[in-house]
């Protein structure tokens, strides 16, 4: 048996002693070439030139001084990420013996009552995603747990339905399969029939998020989820056999930022197709776009009917 | 009559951007990436006529539309530069925006200016991302699309930060693309 719960985290995070808020951000994932604070022209940074006040015109330090790097420490499964400095955390806490077996949120995961929480949901191109999930092209993410499907809508799907105002889902006990409706959205931007992805059966629908269908916009990979499917045989397997219809890691992330891209050439212009830089994507579609063009972007970018 | 050959690429100044840049200096440093001879022109162009009263932003897309009416025929590629804010109907800005594979694209000097965020003003850093820019829109007019490598120009900016870490030269991908489109027509499909 392990001697430390096998959802204990470690890692390294970067944060700016100068600014107010200590925000960490994980070290691997930073661009270290390319930020700011690890290049002299850290010296233009606002934060930095309110803290030095007159002192900013040059510096000998390569980096940022108020820089910092630690070591932390975390559970990958309590619902809130609570980050310890690893020089603070106590040794003989749970985590690190074989007591573990006795925490409650290691108890409910091991008896498959939960899936582990949401891996950490990161912005691409202004989009929550969550590197855990596999994605299916019409914006629907899919999550195995123990043998069944978990699925909701992703965070660019519900960006392009706008403020949701319906939801229908699939009954219980409703077999679904791809070219056919599986969910229906009313929403501000339209109307969207969603097809399934994958054949099988409706073991358990979201009651919650149809009440309050705001959940999708605040929680979409977490408390908005839709519904929960058991696949027909052979169909899970599907998930890892067929890359390209469902993205997973890295591969889905760069389908995303291609997503982005791709609004720029559904929405021609009178001077065909144009790509720009700079700016995020308005919060709300309905302004700034015609009827026909959201309707547009609904049907290509979800009622997608291959599965 | 012999027909003109394009072969310039045309820098077009809408409104007083000479105030704000050494126009001769970016030319300069644009010439050493682009191979083909630079020609200044001024426009005609009045931005006032695409302000948006809602936004209090100018319409990029329709600007590039009115450039294309004053493309002159020895023009291989336009690109603007002007010096008020941009926007396109689903975005909050642009620093600029081009034709994906055509003949305009179009940068604004608003938000790459330190006095947009309340900084004092440092020129070489107006002009370091006036470069970027510029460079980002061109690749755009020979099919460039964005790049995941950050150390890219033509990797894509959401903020200024964004732009200050991306990098000034094209990335080995896309400058092959870049050397290969430069031979086609205006029109290639990226």
């Amino acid at each position: 048996m392990e001697t430390r719960c096998p959802f204990l985290k470690e890692e390294r995070v970067a944060f700016c002693r100068a600014f107010p808020i200590k925000k960490m951000l994980p070290f691997d994932r930073l661009y270290l070439k390319d930020n700011l604070c690890f290049r002299e022209d850290y010296i233009h940074c606002s934060t930095y030139q309110d803290k030095m006040g007159e002192k900013t015109s040059y510096s000998k330090n390569k980096i940022c001084p108020f820089l910092e790097v630690e070591m932390v420490i975390y559970c990958k499964v309590y619902p809130v990420k609570k980050m310890i400095p690893a020089s603070c955390f106590r040794l003989e806490c749970p985590c690190t013996t074989d007591r573990y077996i006795d925490c409650p949120a290691y108890e409910r995961i091991a008896q498959g009552d939960i899936a582990p929480a949401q891996g950490e949901a990161i912005n691409v191109r202004g989009f929550l995603f969550d590197d855990t999930m596999y994605y299916h092209k019409g914006h629907i993410w899919l999550q195995p747990i123990n043998g069944r499907l978990k699925m909701g809508m992703d965070d660019f799907g519900q960006w392009l339905l706008g403020e949701i105002e319906e939801i229908i889902l699939p009954r219980q006990g409703e077999h679904v399969k791809p070219g056919h409706p599986m969910l229906k959205f009313r929403s501000a931007q339209g109307t969207a029939a969603i097809s399934s992805p994958l054949h099988g059966t409706i073991v358990q629908v979201n009651d919650e998020t149809c009440r309050d269908t705001s959940l999708i916009s605040a929680d979409p990979y977490g408390q908005g989820w839709l519904l929960e499917m058991k696949p027909d045989p052979g169909e899970l397997s599907r998930l890892d056999q067929q890359e390209e219809q469902f993205l997973h890691g890295q591969k889905a992330r760069g389908w995303l930022e291609t997503e982005v891209d791709r609004l720029h050439h559904v929405l021609q212009t009178e001077i065909g197709v144009t790509m720009s830089d700079g700016g995020n994507l308005l919060g709300n579609l309905q302004k700034a776009l015609e009827q026909t063009q959201r309707d547009l972007l609904i049907k290509t970018f979800l009622e997608r009917e291959e599965g | 009559m012999k027909k003109d050959v394009a072969k310039y690429i045309y820098i077009l100044l809408i409104g007083d951007v000479e105030k704000l840049v050494n126009i001769r200096e970016v030319e300069e440093n644009l010439r050493r990436e682009f191979g083909f001879p630079k020609k200044i022109l001024n426009s005609k162009i009045d931005p006032e006529d695409f302000y948006d009263p809602e936004r209090r932003q100018y319409h990029s897309t329709k600007i590039l539309k009115e450039m294309l009416d004053d493309v002159p025929p020895d023009a291989l590629r336009m690109i603007g530069i002007i010096p008020v804010d941009l926007f396109i109907p689903i975005l909050t800005f642009v620093f600029g925006e081009a034709q994906l594979g055509g003949t305009v694209g179009i940068v604004s000097l608003a938000r790459l200016r330190q006095e947009f965020y309340n900084l004092p003003p440092n020129q070489t850093l107006l002009e370091r991302r006036l470069i970027k820019e510029i460079k980002h829109e061109l690749g755009h007019t020979f099919g460039l699309v964005h790049c995941p490598l950050r150390e890219c120009v033509m990797s894509v900016a959401n903020t200024i930060l964004d732009v200050d870490a991306k990098g000034s030269s094209f990335c080995e991908s896309c400058k092959d693309l870049l050397l290969r489109n430069q031979k086609k027509p205006v029109g290639l499909k990226p």
